[in-house]
C-alpha cells in the first residue's frame, strides 16, 4: 500500500514537471534587440551586440550606434548579462568603467523607466536596446532587429 | 628657435584651431563621465638594512579624479591625482576619433607593454595593490618612461575575422634628475625630454573581451645632465599577454632594455638587462580574488642605467588577497619578498579603495 502511494506521488510529480516544462516550451520568453521603427539599423550579429554593449564602437550605415541599457526588469538584466554578455553584473560594470577610464567616451546609458527608454529609441535613429517580446508588443514605433535569446527564464 | 619651441607653438596653434572651428554647442550635445577613486594605503617594510634608502613605513591617502567629455568626434580626458604625496595631472588628452581609431594630443600613458595601457592611477580597477616594478610610476622610482607628452594614435582593425590593435606614440619623454621626470601640465612651457616613440601591436579577442597578446618597441632619449650624463638612449622591446580562463586570469610581460649613456665628457657606455613578470589571479566567487606575482631581472647589477635607481626592485615574489564589498569598495592585503640592488626586505601592504 505504502509502495503504491509512493509510486503515485512520483508519477504525479513527474506529470507536474512535464506539464510545467511543456508550458515553458510552448510560451518561451524572448529577448529582442530593438530600435525605432524608422531606424535603418540592420540586424546585428551576437558578437556585434556584445561588443556594442561592452562599449566598443560599432558603425552601421554610416552612423555610430548608441546602446541603451534596459533596466526596467531585473530578470531581463540578468538574462541579458548571462546569455548575451556572458559576465556577472559586477564584472560587466567594471569592464565598462575600465574602458572609459582608458579611452574616454561614455558608458551605455541605463533606463529604469521603460516609457522613457521607448521615447529615446523612437526619437534617436542610432540608438538600440533590448527588451522582452511582450514589452515590445505593448509599444508602438519600435521594431525588433533580432532575437538575442529565447527560452524559459524561470 | 629650437624644435622644442616649435613643438610648443604647434600645440598652441592646434588648440586655437580646435576652439575656433568648434561650432556653438548646447550642453545637451556634450557627453561626460566623472569618476572618483579614493584610496588609503599603508605599508611596512621589514628586515631592511640600516643603510637602505627605502622607508620602513609609509601611508598614503588620495583621490584620483577622472573626467571625460565628448562632443561629436572630439574627446577630452583628464585625470588628476590628489594625494598626501603629490598633486598633479596624470593624464590630460585631447582626442579625435575616426571609426575605430583615436588620435590624441597631450600627456598620456606610454603604451609600453600591456599593464601601462590597461591600468592607470585608479587603484580600484587594478586587482593588486602594487604595480610590477618594471612599470612603476616615475615618481615612485620607475625606470621606464611611463608618461609621454605628444601625439598618440590607437585603434583596432580586423583581418579575416581576427581582431588586431595598435598604439603609436610620438612624443617628448622624460628627463632624469635623480628620477625620471615627465612633462607636467602645470608647467606647459617646459618640455624636459627629447624625441621618443613607442609602437605596440597586439591581437585581441574578436568578441570584445579584454585579453590581448602583443609586442612593443620603445625608443626614448633622456637628458640627464643633473647626474653628469649628456643623454641616455634607451631602447626597450618585449612581448606580453593577458588572458582569462574561467575563474583564472593571467598577465605576463617580458622586457629587453638596452641603454647607452653618453657622458658630458664624450665617453659612452652601453648595457642591457632583461625583466619579466607573471601575475595569476583566481576568483572563486564574486567577492574574493587571490593573486600572486613573480618578477625577475637578469643583468641588473651590470647595468649602468639601473645603477641610477637604487630602489628598483629587481626580483619579487608576491601574494595577495582582494575582497570586494558593497559594489564599490575593495580591501586588499599583499605580502612580498623584494630584492633591490643592495638589500632584501619583506613588505606588507594594506589598501582600501573605492569607486564613485
Amino acid at each position: 500500500m505504502l509502495l503504491k502511494k509512493a509510486q503515485m506521488m512520483v508519477a504525479l510529480a513527474c506529470c507536474c514537471c512535464f506539464s510545467i516544462d511543456a508550458v515553458a516550451q510552448t510560451n518561451p520568453s524572448r529577448v529582442l534587440l530593438v530600435c525605432g521603427i524608422e531606424s535603418e539599423i540592420p540586424p546585428l550579429s551576437h558578437t556585434e551586440v556584445r561588443k556594442l554593449f561592452l562599449g566598443l564602437p560599432i558603425d552601421k550605415k554610416g552612423q555610430r550606434l548608441k546602446p541603451l541599457r534596459n533596466a526596467s526588469d531585473p530578470l531581463l538584466t540578468e538574462v541579458f548579462l548571462q546569455k548575451v554578455i556572458f559576465m556577472s553584473k559586477r564584472k560587466y560594470e567594471g569592464q565598462l568603467v575600465a574602458r572609459v577610464f582608458r579611452l574616454g567616451g561614455v558608458r551605455p546609458k541605463v533606463y529604469k523607466n521603460l516609457d522613457e527608454l521607448v521615447d529615446v529609441l523612437q526619437q534617436s535613429p542610432a540608438t538600440v536596446s533590448y527588451m522582452w517580446s511582450d514589452q515590445l508588443e505593448q509599444t508602438t514605433n519600435l521594431k525588433s532587429i533580432g532575437v538575442l535569446w529565447e527560452g524559459s527564464a524561470q | 628657435m629650437t624644435y622644442k619651441d616649435h613643438a610648443i607653438k604647434s600645440v598652441h596653434a592646434f588648440l586655437v584651431i580646435v576652439l575656433l572651428t568648434a561650432t556653438p554647442l548646447s550642453l545637451a550635445d556634450v557627453t561626460s563621465e566623472l569618476f572618483l577613486f579614493p584610496q588609503l594605503d599603508a605599508g611596512h617594510n621589514a628586515q631592511l638594512d640600516d643603510s637602505s634608502p627605502t622607508e620602513r613605513n609609509d601611508e598614503v591617502a588620495g583621490v584620483d579624479f577622472f573626467l571625460t567629455l565628448g562632443v561629436d568626434n572630439f574627446r577630452f580626458l583628464g585625470e588628476f591625482l590628489l594625494s598626501s604625496e603629490e598633486q598633479h595631472f596624470e593624464r590630460f588628452q585631447l582626442g579625435w576619433s575616426y571609426k575605430n581609431h583615436l588620435f590624441w594630443l597631450g600627456r598620456y600613458h606610454n603604451p609600453i607593454g600591456y599593464w601601462n595601457s590597461a591600468y592607470h592611477h585608479g587603484a580600484h580597477l587594478q586587482t593588486s595593490i602594487s604595480r610590477p616594478a618594471i612599470v612603476e610610476f616615475e615618481h615612485e622610482g620607475g625606470v621606464l618612461p611611463i608618461h609621454f607628452a605628444g601625439l598618440l594614435a590607437e585603434g583596432t582593425f580586423g583581418i579575416a575575422e581576427q581582431e588586431f590593435g595598435y598604439s603609436l606614440a610620438l612624443a617628448s619623454g622624460p628627463e632624469f634628475d635623480h628620477k625620471l621626470m615627465p612633462w607636467k601640465v602645470s608647467n606647459p612651457g617646459s618640455v624636459p625630454g627629447d624625441t621618443s616613440g613607442t609602437l605596440n601591436l597586439y591581437h585581441t579577442s574578436s568578441a570584445g573581451n579584454e585579453g590581448r597578446t602583443g609586442v612593443f618597441f620603445n625608443y626614448t632619449q633622456i637628458p640627464a645632465e643633473a647626474v653628469g650624463v649628456d643623454e641616455i638612449r634607451h631602447i626597450s622591446a618585449g612581448l606580453y599577454g593577458s588572458r582569462e580562463f574561467s575563474r583564472w586570469r593571467w598577465h605576463g610581460s617580458s622586457f629587453y632594455v638596452h641603454n647607452r649613456l653618453e657622458s658630458l665628457g664624450g665617453t659612452q657606455s652601453s648595457s642591457a638587462f632583461f625583466n619579466a613578470f607573471l601575475q595569476a589571479e583566481y576568483s572563486p566567487g564574486e567577492r574574493w580574488t587571490f593573486y600572486g606575482r613573480i618578477e625577475q631581472t637578469l643583468g641588473a647589477h651590470e647595468d649602468a642605467y639601473l645603477a641610477l635607481f637604487p630602489e628598483f626592485v629587481e626580483d619579487r615574489i608576491l601574494g595577495g588577497v582582494r575582497y570586494d564589498f558593497a559594489s564599490i569598495h575593495a580591501l586588499k592585503l599583499e605580502l612580498s619578498t623584494n630584492h633591490v640592488r643592495e638589500d632584501n626586505f619583506t613588505r606588507v601592504m594594506l589598501q582600501w579603495s573605492a569607486m564613485f
